[in-house]
């Protein structure tokens, strides 16, 4: 009995090492053919990148023309190099040269390329194409369908990408489509929100329109929260600064009915960089230091950067005890700048724990923050 | 005898496109793809004029600029610096140094060349 | 006899059972790893191609670099950092007392001048002696402090730091240029992300160019093969594996970045653990589930730092040792979260692995090589099913580490000679032929340093990174 299992053990692992040894002769041989494969193709798209970037600079100079360029890309390899160099360029080079550039991308053999890319469905692919569509100018209606569409992929930055390309076009419409439907979205990070923001204002022609687009976005409530918060952040870098008056409504219609708090804090955060004048009214009526949303409490000591007096401390103090370590930090910063004004025995000796002084002639400019 | 440019930039798509116009222009150009070889050539090739690209992997713009002080290897006035972010503070530090001037990408080819002339033409003036 | 040989024989099945269980689990991590990496291959190169997030709207990081005893390489080290392709970021050098002339090389290379600041004290460490910076680094901070060790430096550079994510990384590693835009994506992915780790790769045989990895070579010595076969193995399918099962447990000491927050409020470093990168993501899962905060700990797979390692017999069995007091320690630590669900994955899977696969692993090794003998001495041993038995797993071992091979294929730095791939395989082969075995005896020791409460870190000797 013993015997026949013992029989039985070292056939199956006769037949087991066997098997594995098989496995691993093919793939030692696939790894090997793998590589080779691999080093070809890169010296192979250094080659092209090579004899193609001398051309691209003749063409510039007008020595030698579009349809002499097109003659010479031969194959798939020339058509990428020459899109990665163009790519490179265009971002560096400005006037002339990089309308001449786009015009190079429009050549019928690196379109049809990108077109095949769009109509795929690896994600690599779209995302090549989306990048390719955002560097020319795009007119083609169906090429703007097939974008919109995609804005909708699963992949965040496929949709990323789709949106950037139809923002980069120079037709209106499409551009304000593009925005408000990425901005319907769920799913959105908020750099990502930012970076199309700031892209979509950056080459608007008329500026004024744009923040006014911008300004009614914000106030759209189908637009998730935290996507109109990523929003509202942009407001100073942009130098938003009319729209002062229009955020604090909406702080005052939202300020109740905020569960997260994320929009509230992202309303207070720009209203104190505009140094609005009236910020501190609302967040007295609403007792904002009281907010259950850290987000929101944190924003409350910078209400009061400059403004000193007994309510002031009052209310710092009361922040300087909050269970959230990062809000007692923020007010006790605060309180700390208004010292000189405070009376030593309102300024409880404990709530400078938390701030240690690396030296006491610092005391004047707390820094670090 | 043609006066000497040197290109210290890490893509080469850009910055053969540069040494290419200014070939052109009967320069004598050199280029080189990264910090520590730029502070070789600005020391052995002895350029006329350094255009200077701010970010570059490994030794960047602004240590390179510093070298060229720190060392005395050329007058920092002969650097042109190329840089695609508004980085401000940066920027400042750079014309504390002493370079010659400070040009945004994208920049246009024209331009770029128009300053480098100007440059160079005031250089030798002095 | 009858008894002894029934008791053997459980053993045996046993040990067998162990083996086919670690194998397999293997083996779904080469899977999942492979399909992670296909499907993440895609994503990684769209965001490295130029036009996407290009623009300065980066969440800020501060890099913190802890610095102990390093007045060689400390002003390369620090200007390669002050050199990141990044927009928005600083750089806090933290002197965790050297006895040398660190702080002094600082000092006179960046025209440091003290600086007047408070300092907030979120996380607890040794008293800091000065703070300094530089006009003309604007991005710059150095603190000086009393020695710590590093869990405490990171603790004073995370008081510091004033930008929303931090980065942990070691002054003496070589970081790839666009590491942060590599690991920022990832929070641009999902904005829950916590903290990310990337994989770490050995330094030991490449050569260098501008203070930047040049071409891709094995090292030359036993040892350092060895461990090229081990680190391919351990970074591209194990933590791939585990990222996607949302089960990460270890993000390298050397490099990773954080959330300054999540970090904060989890409590930061711990000091006296010799194990604390592993000990602070463990903790970071412990304090998300336990509070109900929705977060992720990723991983990606491209390198993002390239390290020194120690490639002779006496400092490796000190790192290893560490290394299994660190892990030893961490699980006993948590030990609450083992097996329960409601930690996730982490609890049910993960943990489980790291205890029985990991720390126990060089005792089941043992007392296999202690069966074999034993039933050798008793005659009850059927020599050719220990042969084959022997050679199935050594080859078995070897698709492992090929497939770890085949995965770096798919990353973007890879070793570039069609030979490195036979010298990778051979070394598959020749790491069962003493290495692991003292491997093993390393991890033992390490095991019984544990029990008997030894917590320090033993002397590492580094060759140091000629730039």
């Amino acid at each position: 009995m013993i015997d026949l299992l013992e029989h039985y053990a070292v056939a199956i692992m006769a037949i087991l090492l066997g098997v594995v040894l098989a496995m691993f002769l093919v793939l030692i041989f696939f790894a090997i053919l793998n590589r080779l494969w691999h080093n070809r193709g890169i010296s192979r798209k250094r080659e092209a990148s090579e004899s193609i970037q001398p051309l691209i600079y003749s063409y510039l100079d007008g020595s030698i023309n579009r349809s002499d360029f097109a003659a010479r890309l031969k194959n798939k390899h020339d058509i990428t190099a020459t899109w990665e160099s163009i790519e490179i360029m265009i971002d560096n080079l400005s006037g002339e040269e990089r309308k001449k550039l786009q015009m190079l991308l429009d050549l019928p053999p690196i379109k049809k390329h990108f077109l095949r890319k769009l109509n795929s469905r690896k994600p690599i692919s779209l995302a090549q194409a989306c990048v390719y569509f955002s560097k020319k100018t795009l007119t083609d209606k169906s090429i703007a369908v097939r974008l919109s569409v995609l804005q909708e992929h699963s992949y965040n930055v496929i949709a990323y990408a789709a949106t950037l390309a139809l923002v980069n076009t120079t037709n209106q419409g499409f551009r304000d489509m593009a925005l408000l439907r990425f901005l319907l979205r769920k799913n959105n990070a908020s750099m990502a929100v930012s970076d199309i923001i700031f892209k979509y204002y950056d080459i608007s022609d008329d500026k004024e329109v744009a923040a006014e687009k911008l300004e009614f976005f914000v106030m759209n409530p189908d637009i998730p929260d935290k996507t109109r918060a990523a929003v509202i952040r942009m407001f100073p870098e942009l130098g938003f600064y009319q729209t002062a008056d229009t955020l604090r409504d909406l702080l005052q219609i939202n300020v109740k009915n905020d569960p997260t708090g994320e929009l509230t804090a992202a309303l207070l955060g720009v209203l104190i960089d505009f140094s609005d004048q009236k910020l501190r009214e609302i967040v007295e009526k609403h007792r904002l230091w009281e907010s259950p949303s850290r987000e929101v409490r944190l924003k409350v000591p910078g209400v009061y950067a400059d403004i000193y007096g007994e309510e002031t401390t009052r209310i710092l103090l009361g922040l300087a005890h909050d269970p959230e370590l990062e809000v007692r930090m923020a007010a006790q910063r605060q309180l700390l700048k208004h010292r000189p004004l405070i009376s030593e025995s309102r300024f409880e000796p404990d709530i400078s724990t938390e701030w240690r002084a690396m030296k006491k002639s610092g005391d004047a400019d707390v820094s670090n923050g | 005898m043609s006066q000497k440019v040197l290109i210290i930039d890490d893509d080469p798509a850009v910055s053969n496109f540069i040494k290419y116009r200014l070939s052109k222009k009967s320069y004598q150009v050199k280029h080189v793809d990264n910090g520590i070889e730029g502070l070789d050539a600005i020391r052995d090739f002895e350029p006329d004029l350094v255009i200077l690209d701010m970010m570059m992997p490994g030794v960047d713009g602004r240590e390179v600029a510093e070298q060229v002080r720190e060392h005395g290897l050329i007058d920092p006035n002969r650097i042109i610096v190329l840089s695609g972010k508004k980085m401000t503070d940066e920027i400042k530090a750079l014309f504390d140094i002493g370079i010659h001037d400070y040009i945004q990408k994208p920049f246009s080819i024209d331009l770029l060349l128009l300053r480098i002339e100007r440059a160079l033409a005031s250089l030798k003036s002095r | 006899m009858f008894l002894t040989g029934n008791f053997l024989l459980g053993i045996t099945v046993l040990v067998i059972f162990y083996f086919f269980a670690l194998n397999l689990l293997y083996i779904i991590l080469v899977v999942i790893s492979y399909r992670s990496i296909r499907k993440f291959r895609d994503v990684d190169s769209i965001f490295n191609m130029t036009g996407v997030y290009s623009t300065n709207l980066y969440k800020p990081v501060s890099i913190i670099a802890p610095a102990y005893n390093e007045e060689q390489s400390i002003i390369a080290s620090v200007n390669a950092l002050l050199n990141i392709r990044y927009a928005n970021f600083e750089v806090i050098v933290v002197n965790d007392g050297s006895s040398d002339k660190t702080l002094q090389e600082l000092i006179d290379y960046f025209r440091l001048k003290p600086d007047n600041r408070y300092r907030p004290a979120f996380l607890d460490h040794k008293p800091i002696r000065q703070i300094y910076s530089s006009p003309r680094y604007p991005a710059l901070v150095v603190v000086d402090k009393e020695n710590g060790r590093k869990a405490d430096a990171l603790n004073a550079g995370i008081n510091m730091a004033s930008k929303e994510l931090i980065c942990a990384v070691d002054a003496d590693s070589i970081l790839e240029p666009d590491v942060i835009v590599k690991m920022l994506r990832v929070f641009m992915e999902d904005e829950k992300t916590v903290a990310v780790g990337g994989v770490v790769r050995m330094a030991n045989g490449c050569t260098y160019k501008h203070r930047m990895i040049d071409q891709i070579r094995l090292p030359k010595s036993w040892l350092g093969r060895v461990q090229a076969v081990e680190y391919l193995r351990s970074f591209l399918f194990g933590r791939v594996g585990w990222d996607s099962l949302d089960a990460l447990m270890v993000i390298s000491g050397a490099f990773g970045v954080f959330d300054r927050n999540a970090v904060i409020r989890a409590g930061g470093y711990l000091h006296d653990t010799v194990g604390e990168d592993m000990e602070l993501v463990v903790r970071l899962h412990k304090y998300h589930r336990q509070n109900n905060l929705p977060y992720r700990i990723r991983f990606i797979f491209e390198p993002v730092c390239w390290t020194e390692v120690p490639e002779d017999y006496k400092t490796l069995s000190r790192q290893r040792n560490r290394w299994h007091r660190g892990l030893a320690d961490t699980l006993y630590r948590h030990r609450d979260m083992l097996f329960r669900p409601a930690y996730g994955r982490v609890g049910t899977i993960a943990m489980p692995y790291f205890l029985i696969g990991e720390l126990l692993a060089p005792l089941v090794e043992l007392s296999g090589f202690f069966i074999v003998a034993l039933s050798w001495w008793l005659g009850a041993i059927n020599i050719s099913f220990a042969l084959l038995f022997l050679s199935f797993s050594i080859v078995l071992g070897m698709i492992l580490s090929l497939s770890a091979v085949l995965l770096e294929e798919m990353t973007s730095k890879r070793y570039e000679r069609a030979t490195d791939i036979l010298i990778l395989a051979l070394y598959a082969f020749l790491e069962n032929i003493g290495y692991r075995q003292l491997h093993a005896w390393w991890r033992i020791r390490g095991l019984v340093d544990f029990l008997r409460g030894k917590r320090d870190w033993g002397v590492m000797v580094r060759k140091g990174i000629k730039t």
